[in-house]
C-alpha cells in the first residue's frame, strides 16, 4: 500500500476487536475499582495556625538524620502529591533514608482569607513552621520547596537564613519570562487587580481550566481515550483516578497573595530584575548564600527547564548544584524513575552537607 | 439519554453485550458488529449504560469523559481509517477526509466553544449562564436605550444598566476574537496533521493502527496551538477576553449588590470590609510580636554557630536513632547525576 497508512481492514477490525474485549473486561473490573483514598504514610498534626498545619510523617523507623527536612508545596493543589501512594511517595523513600519529615498543609482557603499576603504565606505560615521545628529541634533545618513552595522557599531564605541549613528547590520557577513559559505568556496582559477585585479567592475551577489549555488535546481528549488501555487492569485503573482525584482537588486561592504573585513573579518577574516585595522587606535571590539544590524536570510544560535553571544566575549561594530530572513536572514526583533517583539524589546531597 | 437495545436488559446486560461486540468472531462473511468504526460510538453507549450508576466520583466521572472522548473522536478517527484501510492513498486526501470529518460532524464547532469554556474557566460568567442569557436578550430588545442618554430620576439606574449591557457587548466581542484565534489554531492543526502524516509515506514507516493516526493528530493539534498560544497577538486577545469577562461579572455583582441594600440584607463588600480588618489586625499584631521577640534576642546566631552550640540534637517528637553503618540508596542515575553550577555567582 502507498502512503501514510499500512493497515487494511483485517488490522482495523483486530483493532476494534482489542478494544472490545478491553471494554468487556471493563465491565468486570470497573465495578470493583472503589473511591481512591491518597496518602501512604501516617502523620500527625505538630503545629497549627488557622487553616495552615504542619504535618510530621511517622516512618516505620525513627529517623537517623538529625535535621528536620520541612515540604513547602505550591498553594495550587494538595501536598498529597510527595506521598500519593506507597509505591509513589517521596516522602515515604525520604523516610527509608533516615529523614524527619514534614510537610506544610495550606488547607483550603476559604473567602475569610482573601486578604491573606505573601508577607502571610511568608512570615506567618512558613515562618511559624520553621520556628517551630527551630525550637524543637534547637538547629536550623533543612527546607524541600516544591513549584510555587521552592519560590517561597526561596524568598523565606533571602529574608530569614538564619533558621536554614540547607534548601532544595524542586521543578521551581524563576526566571517566569522564558519563551516556552505559556502559563506567564497568557497572564502578562491580564488586569490582575480587575479579576482579584471581582472574584475576591481565585476558584480553583479557573485555575484547573487555565492548566488544561495548556495542553488541551492531550488533557482533555487523550488522556482519556488511554483509559482504553488500562481498562482491564484494577490497580492502573485506581492509580490514574487517584491521579485525577489529585489534580482536580484543588483549594482556592487566597485572591491577595495571588494578586502579588502574579504581579511580582509572572508579570514583574521580580527574582530576575529588581527583588520582589514582601511585606515591608525587598527579596532578592542574592540574599540567599546557604547551600542550594535545585532540581528541574527536563520535560516540565508547566516550569520550562529555563525557567528554573536561571537560579543558577541570580543565587548568591557559593555553594549551588543543579540536577536534571529526565520527566515532567507531574512525572517528578510519582514516576519510578523519580522514586528511584530523586530521593536518592536530595539525600545524598544532605548528606555531604552535614555537620 | 441513550437508548437501551432490546435484549440489553439489567441481568442479560453483560451477555447481550459479549455478543453484541463479538457475535461476529469466526463469521467469514463480515466483520463483528461494533468493528465497524461508525458502530463505535454505539457500542460505548451500551457499554456505559451496562456499568452500575454510582453517583458523582471520580471513577465516574472519568468514564464519562472516556465515553464522549473514545466514542466521539476517536470513534471519528476510526470511521476517516476505514475508508482507507487496505488501499493506496496520500498523505493530502487522508488530511482532507479527518478536516472534513471533524468539520462536518460539527465536532470541529464543538471544539471551539469547548476551548472557549476552558479559556473563561469556571466562573459562573459563560454562554451558558442563564443570567447572561437573560442579558442577552435585553440586549436584543433594548439596542436603541442602549445608545441613549440616561436623564430624570431613573438616570443612576439607566446608566447602571447600559454599562451592564455594554460589558455584555465587550464581552460577547472579546469572545469571538477568541475564538477565532481557535480556528486558526484549528485550520493550522489540519495543515499540520497532513505534514506529520507525509513523514510517515516511506514503507517502514507508516501507520499500523487507527490509534496511531488519532495520537499523530493529537500531537499535530498540540503544536498548531502552542504556536498561536505563544502569539503575541494571543496574549492580548486572551487578557481581553478575560478583562472583558470580569468587568461583565463585577458589573453583575454590583446589581446584585444594589438590590441587596435595597433590601436590607448584607452585601458581600461588606463582609470582604471586615475580613479585611481582620486579616490587617493579625499581620500587625503578627509584626509586634516579631519586634518584641527581636528586641529580647536581637542577634540570631548564625546557623553553623548555632550547630555547634546545641545540646545533643532531637527531633521535635522522638529521639535520633544511630545513622546506619551504610547509606541505603544506590547510585544515582546519569541524568540526575549533580553538578557542581558554573562559576557566575553574584555575592550578597
Amino acid at each position: 500500500m502507498k502512503g501514510p497508512l499500512g493497515f487494511n481492514a483485517d488490522d482495523l477490525m483486530q483493532e476494534t476487536l482489542t478494544m472490545q474485549r478491553k471494554l468487556v473486561e471493563g465491565l468486570q473490573v470497573l465495578p470493583r475499582v472503589e473511591d481512591v483514598d491518597y496518602g501512604a504514610t501516617d502523620r500527625e498534626v505538630i503545629w497549627r495556625d488557622g487553616r495552615v498545619a504542619l504535618y510530621r510523617f511517622i516512618g516505620t523507623d525513627a529517623p537517623v538524620r538529625r535535621t528536620p527536612l520541612l515540604i513547602v508545596y505550591a498553594l495550587v493543589n494538595r501536598p498529597y502529591m510527595v506521598d500519593l501512594q506507597a509505591d509513589r511517595s517521596l516522602v515515604q523513600r525520604l523516610l527509608a533514608q533516615g529523614h524527619d519529615v514534614y510537610v506544610l498543609d495550606w488547607g483550603y482557603p476559604e473567602r475569610s482569607e482573601r486578604y491573606l499576603t505573601l508577607e502571610d504565606y511568608l512570615l506567618r505560615y512558613i515562618g511559624g513552621a520553621v520556628d517551630h521545628l527551630v525550637a524543637a529541634s534547637g538547629a536550623p533545618i533543612n527546607m524541600l520547596g516544591i513549584c510555587q513552595g521552592g519560590v517561597f522557599a526561596l524568598c523565606y531564605a533571602a529574608l530569614r537564613q538564619h533558621t536554614l541549613a540547607n534548601l532544595i528547590t524542586m521543578v521551581t520557577p524563576v526566571d517566569f519570562h522564558t519563551p516556552d513559559n505559556m502559563l506567564s505568556h497568557w497572564a502578562r496582559q491580564v488586569d490582575v487587580d480587575l479579576l482579584v477585585d471581582t472574584l475576591g479567592n481565585i476558584p480553583a475551577d479557573l485555575m484547573n481550566a487555565s492548566y488544561l489549555m495548556l495542553k488541551p488535546f492531550r488533557l482533555n481528549v487523550q488522556k482519556y481515550v488511554g483509559l482504553l488501555d488500562i481498562l482491564d487492569d484494577r490497580a492502573a485503573l485506581e492509580d490514574f483516578l487517584r491521579m485525577e482525584k489529585w489534580i482536580f482537588d484543588s483549594p482556592d486561592l487566597a485572591g491577595e497573595a495571588f494578586r502579588d504573585f502574579i504581579k511580582q513573579f509572572y508579570q514583574g518577574n521580580g527574582l530576575m530584575h529588581a527583588g520582589v516585595r514582601i511585606g515591608e522587606a525587598t527579596v532578592q535571590l542574592a540574599q540567599v548564600t546557604l547551600p542550594v539544590l535545585n532540581i528541574y524536570a527536563e520535560q516540565d510544560h508547566l516550569v520550562p527547564p529555563d525557567a528554573s535553571r536561571a537560579l543558577r544566575t541570580r543565587i548568591g549561594s557559593p555553594d549551588y548544584t543543579e540536577s536534571s530530572f529526565r520527566g515532567g513536572h507531574i512525572g517528578i514526583y510519582v514516576s519510578g524513575r523519580a522514586q528511584r533517583e530523586v530521593p536518592g539524589t536530595i539525600s545524598r546531597w544532605l548528606e555531604e552537607r552535614s555537620t | 439519554m441513550n437508548q437501551v437495545p432490546p435484549d440489553f436488559g439489567p441481568s442479560a446486560g453483560f451477555d447481550a453485550f459479549v455478543k453484541q461486540c463479538f457475535g461476529g468472531l469466526g463469521d467469514a462473511s463480515g466483520p463483528a458488529a461494533g468493528s465497524n468504526p461508525a458502530d463505535w460510538k454505539q457500542v460505548l453507549d451500551w457499554w456505559a449504560q451496562l456499568l452500575p450508576e454510582r453517583g458523582p466520583g471520580a471513577a465516574d466521572e472519568a468514564v464519562r469523559r472516556f465515553r464522549e472522548q473514545a466514542g466521539g473522536w476517536y470513534g471519528t478517527m476510526q470511521d476517516v481509517a476505514s475508508r482507507f484501510a487496505g488501499r493506496d492513498t496520500t498523505s493530502a486526501e487522508v488530511a482532507q477526509a479527518w478536516r472534513e470529518a471533524v468539520l462536518g460532524q460539527g465536532k470541529g464547532e464543538g471544539l471551539l466553544h469547548w476551548m472557549l469554556q476552558g479559556a473563561q474557566g469556571s466562573t459562573g460568567v459563560d454562554g451558558s449562564d442563564a443570567l447572561i442569557a437573560l442579558l442577552e436578550q435585553v440586549q436584543q430588545q433594548t439596542a436603541p436605550w442602549l445608545q441613549s442618554p440616561a436623564f430624570g430620576p431613573a438616570r443612576e439606574h439607566q446608566a447602571r444598566w447600559q454599562h451592564l449591557l455594554r460589558s455584555q457587548q465587550a464581552f460577547q466581542a472579546h469572545s469571538k476574537d477568541y475564538l477565532a484565534q481557535m480556528r486558526e489554531a484549528l485550520e493550522a492543526a489540519f495543515d499540520l496533521f497532513e505534514q506529520r502524516l507525509a513523514e510517515h509515506e516511506e514503507p517502514g514507516t507508516q501507520l499500523t493502527s487507527a490509534r496511531a493516526m488519532f495520537d499523530l493528530w493529537i500531537e499535530a493539534a498540540e503544536e498548531a496551538y502552542a504556536k498561536v498560544a505563544l502569539s503575541e497577538t494571543f496574549q492580548t486577545v486572551f487578557a481581553d477576553m478575560g478583562n472583558a469577562q470580569m468587568r461583565l461579572r463585577a458589573a453583575l455583582q454590583h446589581e446584585v449588590e444594589h438590590m441587596s441594600e435595597r433590601l436590607g440584607l448584607p452585601t458581600r463588600s461588606e463582609l470582604d470590609s471586615a475580613h479585611r480588618r481582620i486579616a490587617d489586625l493579625e499581620r500587625q499584631l503578627r509584626r509586634l510580636q516579631a519586634s518584641v521577640a527581636q528586641l529580647m534576642d536581637p542577634a540570631p546566631a548564625p546557623p553553623a554557630q548555632r550547630a555547634r552550640a546545641r545540646a545533643r540534637p532531637t527531633s521535635p517528637a522522638r529521639p535520633a536513632a544511630k545513622a546506619p553503618a551504610k547509606a541505603p540508596s544506590k547510585a544515582p542515575a546519569k541524568a540526575t547525576a549533580t553538578k557542581r553550577a558554573p562559576a557566575r555567582k553574584l555575592r550578597p
